[in-house]
């Protein structure tokens, strides 16, 4: 009933998955909304040191959809849902004979939903202040494959707020932005709780066309769960996540609704996380 | 519809990625010859079947030729087959040899006393010592005994034991290969991180392995070793 893995997950995809752009909640009857594939295959693992080790293969994949919708001027609702959301381990094959020692596994499933609203507290205009509240459903598979490690989602209901703050400015004649956000995931199941806090940065090219985004997640553990390896054998992480993750975005537009973006993210440092990065390749449908 | 068609089709090629492939571990090791019940003396004109077993490149278990042989025939001999008798009283080297394709031998050796009367063996006792091959913390000694009159094995890990509770999936093995779980023995998943635990191993020889292997099992990686020594 556990997963850090599943942590770095979550934190990936939704890294992955943000909307671009948008500090400021939608004007009532606006949103975003995206189609998102989001792909992570990883052969080495941050321990528990903060040191990189090798693992075996593993890949993740997920098929996804984020929106967020404006209620109100001042109230969003977003939703993020993996309705497929596949994971899978390699063969482990005898470099000496050839033979097999282990035999890969993989599983398909839906993963954890996350459900989420946002509040403007404050917009100026020259800044936005927001807060959001989120909940992270465990409607993933926590125990998946024949040593219960292949896992769509965490089995614990995350309870997320978090306060978020943007600006934009203009170097020159390039209009940029930049947002910034402090939280605290409320976790179940004796899982620690979360803080969180991130940084985005985001410049605006061709005339609204092309978007490059660049943003920075860290995740602090508060080590306040009783969750580890000796009262949970068997899953593939055990509690206490951390890292910082960095994370670039190229967003297209089409039209003046629709586009495509690319996203690359990775873990540079971390704990019982795996070190590879991921990518996902998303259409959007920007109604503003 | 050609954008749709375009995303569609980035879709169906990652999702066609992302199937299982093959991950080629390194997991060769010098094969041996292992004598499985070495014995300490042997009254004369008595006898005492030796068995050996011969391990290959990836610590397999495999048939092979074993030839037997005793450095002073005067005071043991050996036949073909393994089978030990006491000639004289003293001291002589049994040999269990096979033959590789390379130049070098393979052979296990056991001295053995040959007495006047029989003397009782003791229960053999071994010793190691457990240590990380990883980043997570794994460290201790242990001890792993016959247990008398039983089949069974007593394996101790002493109170200097230390493993990370942050290991995912940890499991310990018996095997003959420190790079592989392939043909190893699971003892299950360790519920113990600290201070001393025992394990009894029920039906398997002294000489059946010859490491403990702590294994991440989701990540199928080791993550710890310990070697058992004579």
């Amino acid at each position: 009933m556990n997963s850090k893995k599943l942590a770095l997950f979550a934190f990936l995809v939704c890294l992955c998955s943000k909307p671009a752009f948008s500090q400021w909640t939608k004007e009532k009857g606006k949103g975003y909304y995206k189609l998102s594939a989001w792909y992570l295959e990883s052969d080495q693992h941050y321990t528990d040191t903060g040191d990189i080790d090798p693992n075996i293969t593993r890949g993740q994949f997920n098929v996804n959809f984020y929106g967020e919708y404006g209620l109100t001027k001042k109230i969003d609702v977003l939703a993020y849902v993996p309705f497929f959301s596949r994971v899978y381990q390699n063969d482990v094959i005898s470099g000496t004979s050839g033979g097999t020692i282990g035999v890969g596994e993989d599983l398909n499933s839906i993963g954890d939903i996350d459900l989420g609203i946002t509040y403007g507290i404050m917009d100026t205009g020259k800044f936005a202040l927001s807060g959001t509240l989120k909940f992270g459903l465990p409607t993933g598979n926590d125990s998946g494959g024949s040593d219960g490690s292949y896992q769509t989602g965490d089995g614990e209901f995350n309870q997320i707020l978090q306060v978020n703050l943007g600006a934009p400015f203009k170097l020159g004649k390039t209009a940029l932005y930049s947002k910034a956000y402090l939280g605290y995931n409320n976790r179940t199941q004796n899982f620690s709780d979360e803080f969180k806090s991130g940084l985005e940065i985001g410049v605006n090219l061709l005339n609204e066309k092309i978007w490059l985004v660049g943003r920075s997640d860290i995740v602090k553990s508060l080590n306040n769960g009783s969750l580890n390896a000796q009262n949970n054998q068997g899953s593939i992480f055990a509690n206490n996540v951390e890292y910082v993750g960095l994370g670039g975005e190229v967003s297209y537009y089409f039209t003046e609704k629709i586009g495509v973006s690319l996203n690359y993210t990775g873990a540079i440092s971390g704990r019982i996380i795996y070190a590879n990065p991921s990518i996902s390749f998303g259409v959007f449908l920007d109604v503003k | 519809m050609k954008k749709t068609n375009a995303f569609l089709f980035v879709l169906m090629v990652i999702a066609f990625n992302s199937c299982i492939g093959e991950d080629i571990i390194n997991d060769e090791i010098d094969p041996e010859i292992r004598i499985l019940n070495p014995i300490q003396s042997v009254a004369v004109s008595e006898t005492h079947q030796y068995n050996a077993r011969y391990f290959n490149s990836i610590g397999q278990e495999e048939d092979a030729s074993v030839i037997w042989s005793s450095s002073d025939e005067s005071i043991a001999t050996i036949g073909a087959n393994g089978l030990l008798e006491g000639v004289s009283i003293g001291e002589t080297v049994i040999k269990a040899t096979v033959a590789s394709n390379s130049s070098a031998t393979i052979e296990d050796s056991s001295i053995v006393m040959i007495t006047m009367d029989t003397v009782n063996q003791d229960p053999v006792i071994k010793t190691g010592n457990i240590a990380t091959t990883s980043s997570y913390t794994l460290t201790g000694d242990f001890t792993i005994g016959e247990i008398e009159n039983t089949n069974d094995l007593l394996l101790s890990v002493l109170d200097n034991y230390q493993a990370s509770t942050s290991l995912p999936g940890l499991y310990l093995y018996l095997t003959n290969n420190p790079n592989s779980i392939n043909d190893a023995l699971s003892l299950g998943p360790v519920s113990v991180f600290n201070g001393a635990h025992t394990y009894t191993i029920e039906n398997i020889g002294i000489n059946d392995y010859a490491y403990l292997l702590y294994w991440c099992e989701p990540f199928g990686v080791k993550v710890g070793i310990g070697t058992i020594n004579d």
